[in-house]
C-alpha cells in the first residue's frame, strides 16, 4: 500500500500528502493519455 | 458523465470530501443525494423505475403477514417480469434499456429474497435507497448485496490505510482501462484485425472475432469493477471482486467461479440451490442457471443457446470428472502438463462459444425463414 511505504520515511499527514499527490500525477497522465476521449469510451449497459 | 471523464472524477472527490466532513448518521441520506443525482444525469427513465420498484420492493418485505411469500413471490416476478419486458422492447429497437436494470433489478430480487427469509436486519427507506442508488456499482457492477452495504454503512469510518488502498485500486482500473483497453485492444488490436473482424460469414473471422470480444470485454469489464471497488473502498464500503484472473481456469465449472462472480454468486444463490432443492437434479439447475446468465446479458435466441452450450460443458465436466476420478497418475509433470492442457481447453471452449452458438443460432432463424 503505497501510503503505508510512504508513512515508513514519513509522518503520517505528509505521507497522506505526497500519496495524494501521486495518485493525482498518475490520474493526470492517464487522462492525458485518454486525450479525454469521452467519444470513445462506450458503456456496456446490459 | 463518463467513468473516464474530469465529471465523474469532480463527483467522486466532491461526494468523498462531503462524506468526510458529514457526520455518519447523515451518510445515507449524502449517499442518495449522490447517488440520486447521478442516475437522474445518467437517465432519467432508469432513475424513475428505479425509485419505482425500490418502494415497492422496501414496502412488500415490510410485509408481517401470512401471504408474504405470495406477495414476495409476486414482487419477484413483477420486478423479474419488468426487466424482460425492457430487454425485450430493447432487443425490438422500440425503446432504450433503462441504464443499469440488469444490476437493479437483480439487487431488488435479492432483496426481497433476503427480505422473505428474514435475513435482513432492521434497517430504514433511506438505508435501502442508499444501497439501490450506489453510484460507484451503480452502472457495471459488481452485484453487490444489502447486508453488508448496511454493516458498512453504519460501521464506516476514516482510514488513511484504507483510502489509499481505494485510490490505488482506482487508479489501476483507469490505467487497464485506458491503456490496456482503449488503446491496446480497441485502438491498436482492432486496427491489426480489422479484416477479419468485418467478416460475417465463416468460421474462421468468428472465431477472431469472439477472441477479440472475450479479451476485450474482460479486461474494460475487469477495469470497470476495479474503479467501482476503488471508489466503494475509499469511501469506507466493502464492494466484492468480480474477477479471479478467470483465462487462467483448469475447468469450465472453475471458470465461472472466476468470472463475473458477484453474478455467479447471486445465481447459485437464488436459481441453482432453489432449483435444485426443488428438482433434485443438480444438471437441471445447472440450465436454469446457465440461461439466467444468458438472458441477463440478453433476451435473445442466441444467448439462450450461450446459456444451453455453457450447462453442457459444466455437466460434461462433472460427468467427465467423476468418470476420470483417480484414473491418472499423480507425478508432478503429469499434473503440470494436465494443468497447461486443461487451461487450454477451457480457454477453447469458452472462446468456442460465440462461434457455435452464432452459427445454430442462424441454423434455427433460417429454418423458420
Amino acid at each position: 500500500m503505497t501510503y503505508r511505504f510512504f508513512c515508513r520515511y514519513f509522518r503520517p499527514w505528509l505521507a497522506g500528502l505526497i500519496t495524494a499527490l501521486w495518485f493525482a500525477f498518475l490520474l493526470v497522465i492517464i487522462f492525458i493519455f485518454s486525450g479525454y476521449s469521452e467519444g470513445a469510451f462506450v458503456y456496456i449497459n446490459f | 458523465m463518463s467513468f473516464v471523464s474530469l465529471a465523474f472524477l469532480s463527483w467522486v472527490f466532491l461526494f468523498l470530501l462531503v462524506s468526510r466532513i458529514t457526520a455518519l448518521k447523515y451518510s445515507p441520506y449524502i449517499l442518495v443525494l449522490f447517488g440520486g443525482t447521478f442516475v437522474y444525469y445518467m437517465s432519467p427513465l432508469a432513475a424513475a423505475f428505479l425509485l419505482l420498484e425500490s418502494l415497492l420492493s422496501y414496502y412488500v418485505v415490510r410485509i408481517r403477514k401470512l401471504k408474504q411469500g405470495v406477495v414476495a413471490l409476486s414482487t419477484v416476478a413483477l420486478v423479474f417480469g419488468a426487466f424482460l419486458l425492457f430487454k425485450y422492447l430493447a432487443l425490438a429497437g422500440s425503446l432504450i434499456l433503462p441504464l443499469g436494470i440488469s444490476y437493479f433489478t437483480f439487487r431488488l430480487i435479492h432483496y426481497v429474497q433476503e427480505g422473505y427469509r428474514g435475513r435482513l436486519r432492521e434497517h430504514s427507506l433511506i438505508e435501502f435507497l442508499a444501497f439501490m442508488t450506489f453510484f460507484p456499482t451503480y452502472l457495471a457492477g459488481p452485484i453487490n448485496l444489502f447486508p453488508d452495504f448496511l454493516q458498512n454503512l453504519r460501521r464506516r469510518k476514516w482510514d488513511n490505510s484504507r483510502f489509499s488502498g481505494g485510490l490505488e485500486r482506482m487508479v489501476y482500473g483507469y490505467a487497464q482501462l485506458v491503456v490496456l483497453g482503449n488503446y491496446g485492444v480497441n485502438y491498436l488490436l482492432k486496427n491489426w484485425l480489422a479484416g477479419s473482424l468485418t467478416a460475417s460469414e465463416g468460421f474462421g473471422p468468428l472465431v477472431i472475432q469472439s477472441v477479440y470480444l472475450w479479451l476485450d470485454l474482460y479486461i474494460r469489464f475487469s477495469a470497470y469493477s476495479s474503479i467501482a471497488i476503488g471508489v466503494a473502498a475509499m469511501a469506507g464500503f466493502n464492494v466484492p471482486e468480480n474477477f479471479n484472473y478467470p483465462y487462467l481456469a483448469t475447468n469450465i465449472r472453475e471458470f465461472w467461479n472466476r468470472w463475473h462472480m458477484s453474478l455467479t454468486h447471486w445465481c447459485r444463490e437464488y436459481i441453482f440451490i432453489p432449483v435444485a432443492a426443488i428438482t433434485r437434479r443438480p444438471f437441471i439447475a445447472i440450465g436454469a442457471t446457465m440461461i439466467t446468465i444468458g438472458i441477463w446479458h440478453e433476451l435473445s435466441l442466441r444467448y439462450i443457446l450461450w446459456g444451453v452450450y455453457h450447462a453442457m460443458g459444466i455437466t460434461a465436466f462433472e460427468k467427465y470428472s467423476r468418470v476420470t476420478k483417480g484414473l491418472f497418475p499423480r507425478n508432478r509433470i503429469f499434473l503440470t502438463m494436465g494443468k497447461v492442457v486443461s487451461v487450454a481447453v477451457t480457454l477453447a471452449f469458452v472462446i468456442l462459444s460465440f462461434p457455435v452458438t452464432t452459427l445454430v443460432n442462424n441454423f434455427i432463424l433460417n429454418m423458420f425463414r
